[in-house]
């Protein structure tokens, strides 16, 4: 996963402050409730309505945040548009991406898709296990 | 999918008034196929909204190798027969013209296809356009619910949330139902995405999104219940019969599930639950989407899932049964094959 390089490069301190994680959602209640959940749960939540809000986000951002949780149907840059975007950034490409999307479709499962209405246990356990903080 | 104008194929035509007044219609596009083998080839390269075969013409033989084309299984085929021929006109989406065809009736039998192809194919897209529309004020509905519940210190809250979430699933599942049912609807097949799955995690998956306190079940695995099998479609087949039979169970029965994976060719799982009979049609495994009206209704929400259970169990190839007695309770089987 590569996860313990991409940590040595965040300033020191970080540990002390609650990691960052994105959410992106342009469904405005969605996106404020799951950021309220994680919030609860340790991490300090960073919201952005659409692909191109988030890329703006992540560029202006001084620490990067340990994980993305990216609805596929945003406007503007979509899910799919961001995630070439965040690969083809060497400082971003290694950020873990969480998908939340309410499509059913066979190409779109694995270990790191969830699907709406999510389950948000679930998807604590998922983010957990992307960025390695048990 | 039906911006241009739909395609009457006539196969084969012998008749040549039929041909004529075909020619002569509006609305449609008239494909003309000299045999089999080039309606097939047509029907690959676009559905028709009608299929129109002449009996004497090896019609009959002709009509289900049509609708053996991916895509075509529910195809309507009008069939043109002399009066003395006996034309298999049962079940739904087939007619019959008699020779000499009167050219006017013809038209009017194409255009009542074609409108009834029009209004399904309209109903269907409805179905799915609801579908997608609906899912996300309802995923912020059980996410805020569910955040709540977390939050909640208080039992007398904890409970009323509880209920909205009950709520919220159902009305998920039944609207992943209604989607199920418009892609079958629009393809007339199914198409699985198999992976390796594990039947025994299935069913805990199932469980433990009943999210029912009150109910006990007990759980019974013998063997290697693995398979490559749909996991979504497999895990719908189980969370359906799980809360039908969280619904329709004497209060205070445990409900048994007996997951048998001791054949090396397949799987088996049984539901079992003590409760009211099911009505007749149901019983005989006959599961309707959308129940006429002289049949009795089934119990809220048995229509549609176990029709979908069904379809999804028999794509996979296996088989989907029930027995129900007064008394004995209901028992639901599934049998897989392992691949």
């Amino acid at each position: 996963m590569g996860l313990p390089e991409y940590r040595s490069e965040l300033a020191p301190g970080w540990v002390s402050t609650p990691p960052a994680v994105l959410v992106i959602d342009d469904d405005e209640a969605l996106r404020h409730t799951v950021a309220d959940f994680l919030a609860d749960a340790g991490f300090a939540p960073l919201l952005a309505e659409g692909g191109k809000a988030a890329i703006e986000l992540l560029r202006r951002a001084e620490a990067l945040p340990v994980a993305i949780v990216l609805d596929l149907h945003v406007p503007r840059v979509n899910g799919w548009a961001f995630r070439a975007q965040l690969a083809a950034d060497p400082r971003m490409a290694r950020i873990p991406v969480v998908v939340l999307t309410a499509e059913r479709r066979a190409e779109l499962t694995g270990p790191d898709v969830l699907l709406k209405p999510v389950d948000l246990d679930r998807l604590l356990e998922v983010l957990r296990a992307a960025t390695g903080r048990g | 999918m039906m911006s241009s104008s739909p395609i009457v194929l006539l196969v084969e035509p012998g008749d040549p008034a039929a041909l004529c007044a075909l020619q002569a219609g509006t609305g449609y596009e008239l494909v003309v196929a000299p045999s089999a083998p080039e309606a097939v080839e047509a029907l690959r390269r676009r559905p028709a909204a009608l299929v129109i075969v002449d009996l004497e013409r090896g019609g009959l033989a002709l009509a289900h190798r049509v609708r053996e084309v991916e895509g075509s299984a529910q195809v309507p085929v009008l069939f043109l027969a002399t009066r003395e021929q006996r034309p298999p006109i049962e079940g739904p989406r087939v007619d019959v013209a008699y020779k000499p065809v009167d050219e006017t009736l013809l038209r009017n039998k194409v255009e009542l296809f074609l409108t009834l192809t029009r209004l399904e194919h309209l109903a269907a897209m409805f179905a799915g356009v609801v579908g997608h529309e609906l899912r996300n004020p309802l995923s912020a509905i059980m996410t805020s619910t569910q955040l709540a519940m977390k939050r909640a210190t208080d039992e007398s809250v904890k409970k009323p949330l509880e209920r909205v979430l009950r709520g919220g699933d159902r009305m998920a599942r039944m609207i992943d139902q209604l989607l199920e049912l418009t892609r079958l609807r629009l393809n007339g097949s199914l198409t699985l995405s198999r992976s390796q799955v594990e039947l025994r995690e299935v069913v805990e998956h199932a469980l433990r999104a009943a999210r029912d306190a009150k109910t006990r079940f007990q759980v019974e695995a013998l063997g290697d219940s693995s398979g490559s099998w749909d996991a979504d479609r497999l895990l719908q087949v189980v969370a359906t019969l799980v809360c039908n039979a969280v619904e329709h169970s004497l209060p205070g029965s445990p409900i048994q599930l007996r997951i048998d994976g001791r054949e090396t060719g397949r799987v088996e799982l049984r539901l079992h639950n003590v409760g009211p009979v099911l009505p007749p049609g149901l019983r005989d495994g006959h599961f309707d989407p959308f129940p006429r009206e002289e049949t009795p209704r089934p119990p809220r929400g048995l229509g549609l899932g176990l029709f979908l259970s069904q379809q999804f169990v028999v794509a996979h190839g296996g088989s989907f049964t029930v027995e129900s007695s007064e008394g004995a309770g209901t028992t639901f089987t599934v049998e897989l094959p392992r691949t």
